[in-house]
């Protein structure tokens, strides 16, 4: 009897550790394998395959490219060129992996989001001022589009900037001069003819706003954002005509760095004031499972209804009772990852 | 006379305005590598965008082309900047080839990729590949149209000897498609609010062909979004993305409480095995 008791548990305990191994192993994605002579993503080579790559490709004079246990490139038996008298002794330059440096200004303490082919790759913090930096790696060679954008210290979205990158392999590409749009808001989304509406956000520190109030005539305004990048400026609103109006912003340093425009803000001249919201945490449109977010999720749900017949309201997004290209269109613009 | 002239002032910013506008409109143009080809021969044709400045986030079309002097045998999308095909381009329909998707933030560029296409000439002749049905949305978030400039392109097909009959864009791909991640969620607009996973990936070589879904011990053909059949908190599901040569990633999603499951019966067991050993011991020495 005490003989099965212990069998019993051995047996159970083999299945149930086998289990939680094979649970482990699957959580990981299938990535490359290395050792099997075939350079899969994220790897510079593999066994006797190194991908066309030399040692004149790496920087070498000449020599013997091999590849290491770890799949990348071993460059110690490439020798460098004549080195021209006394300097001493160049050093080896790093074999790189294929990766995509981003750097550039957000705004200070933000949150800026990297998205690869529109789903989020990693979240980086921006400095005191404003500066962020952050290496995509594990990459293939080929065609990307890359989206950054941040959030103010109010939960406010910049516009999403894209770049389409084309990736060499083993090479990293640098972007880097990357200036985010300024967030922006208004205090009135009602406002009252000859008072004044503030108009507000934020940028990277002392930067120069330009604020632009489009009427049937447009207006400019300049300000400068301060040591925690926030801007403000309150427009006299004696000089529009009464209807609606929009604004947007854009901030420039020193002539060297200039922004987009932000996204535009809308708002109504009038007999009255009506305060403008708190700044929505959600995007205004396209987040259809209500997450604050637009992503794969909210794409899925359209692409479902795409030319089907009684499509849900919500997600019929400009509300011709169709969803079509349109409906896409908009979420793409709204969209966070 | 004055009057005169202001009107012909008028007439003429009206037909610069107009003739500036079509010359920097966004467009789509079709590219071939070469445009005089032998019988039964390959070549690829590229649709490129040209967004001429303006930030495009959706891009629509029709290739047309005649079954009677070519045959289109691959697409191929692994080039391409579109994030997420709407519709993506196949072969399925004889003559045309529909497709749309989307950039999420928007694109601007000059010659960016939509897709390729490989096609084998049949008989000598002119023939030409046209575009139609295009339309290319600004990204402002209202859905406008830009308006759209086609550059077609015509093929000579001529007599001789093929200089080229095979173009191989799948068997040497030997990359793998990107890692990706499969996301659960519920909707009240989707399956009846039921639990289903959204998934997508690209190959940046020969492109995703499809996907494969596997729940328990089944695996299906699926495309996202997908309703799952465990509906329950237990979940654990594995999505295989492939690419036009059969090489896979994988990504699995394990429900926390799944997890947490089996490590509690894990830690019973040992629990009472080691209860169980002990007496077994106690029992041998007696």
């Amino acid at each position: 009897m005490i003989k099965t008791h212990h069998f019993v548990f051995l047996i159970l305990l083999a299945l149930f550790s086998n289990s939680i191994y094979a649970s482990t192993q699957e959580a990981s994605t299938t990535g490359p394998v290395c050792g099997n002579s075939i350079v899969e993503s994220g790897e510079q080579c593999d066994d006797t395959d190194l991908n066309g790559a030399t040692c004149a490709l790496q920087g070498f004079s000449g020599g013997t490219l091999s590849c290491s246990a770890s799949c990348n490139f071993n460059t110690s038996a490439c020798t460098s060129g004549g080195g021209g008298g006394g300097g001493g002794g160049g050093s080896i330059p790093p074999a790189s992996s294929t990766a995509v440096n981003f750097s550039g200004k957000a705004y200070p303490k933000s949150v800026v989001t990297i998205l690869k082919d529109a789903q989020i790759v990693t979240t980086v913090a921006a400095g005191t001022d404003a500066n962020f930096s952050t290496l995509i790696t594990s990459l293939s060679a080929g065609n990307y589009i890359f989206s950054v954008y941040s959030e103010d210290k109010d939960g406010r979205r910049s516009g999403l900037l894209t770049f389409p990158v084309s990736v060499t392999a083993g090479a990293t590409t640098n972007i880097s001069g990357i200036f985010l749009a300024p967030t922006i808001a208004v205090d009135k989304k009602e406002v009252k003819r000859g008072d004044n509406i503030a108009i507000f956000g934020q940028s990277a520190i002392q930067s120069d706003i330009i604020i632009s109030v489009n009427s049937e005539e447009e207006f400019f305004a300049k300000t400068i954002s301060d040591k925690d990048g926030i801007y403000l400026y309150n427009f006299d609103t004696s000089v529009l005509e009464y209807g609606s109006h929009n604004t947007k912003s854009k901030a420039s340093i020193g002539n060297q760095l200039v922004s987009g425009f932000s996204p535009l803000i809308n708002f109504k001249v009038s007999t009255q004031n009506i305060p403008a919201q708190l700044p929505p945490q959600a995007p205004a449109k396209g987040d259809l499972d209500t997450n604050s977010r637009v992503n794969l999720v909210d794409f899925s749900i359209v692409a479902y209804w795409y030319k089907k017949s009684n499509p849900p309201v919500k997600v019929d997004l400009n509300n011709d009772r169709v969803v079509n290209l349109i409906d896409f269109s908009i979420m793409a613009f709204y969209w966070t990852g | 006379m004055k009057k005169n002239f202001k009107i012909k002032l008028i007439i003429l910013l009206t037909l610069v305005f107009f003739f500036s506008r079509h010359v920097l409109a966004a467009g789509l143009e079709l590219n071939a590598e070469r445009n005089t080809l032998q019988e039964n021969e390959v070549f690829m044709l590229t649709v490129f965008l040209n967004t001429e400045g303006d930030s495009i986030n959706t891009v629509e079309g029709n290739l047309k082309y005649d079954d009677n002097f070519l045959k289109a045998e691959i697409v191929n999308i692994g080039g391409s900047f579109i994030s997420f095909w709407v519709e993506k381009p196949n072969l399925k329909t004889l003559e045309t080839i529909h497709f749309s998707g989307i950039i999420p933030g928007g694109i601007s560029t000059v010659k960016g990729e939509v897709f390729k296409i490989v096609f084998r000439t049949k008989k000598t002749g002119d023939t030409n590949l046209l575009l139609n049905n295009v339309n290319l949305f600004l990204n402002d978030g209202e859905g406008s149209l830009a308006p759209a400039k086609i550059i077609n392109t015509n093929i000579k097909i001529i007599q001789g000897v093929n200089a080229q009959n095979t173009l191989d864009l799948i068997s040497g791909d030997k990359i793998f498609p990107e890692k990706f991640n499969i996301m659960r969620s519920q909707d009240s607009s989707l399956f009846d609010n039921k639990y289903f996973i959204a998934f997508s990936t690209t190959d940046k070589n020969s492109g995703i062909d499809h996907y494969q879904v596997c729940e328990l011990f089944k695996c299906v053909k699926a495309e996202s979004p997908f309703l799952l059949k465990n509906q329950t908190p237990f979940y654990h599901v594995k999505v295989n993305a492939y690419d036009m040569n059969g090489n896979f990633t994988s990504s699995t999603l394990i429900s926390p409480w799944l997890i947490l499951l089996t490590a509690s019966l894990l830690s019973v067991i040992f629990i009472f095995g080691f209860y169980f050993y002990r007496r077994y011991l106690y029992n041998y020495r007696i």
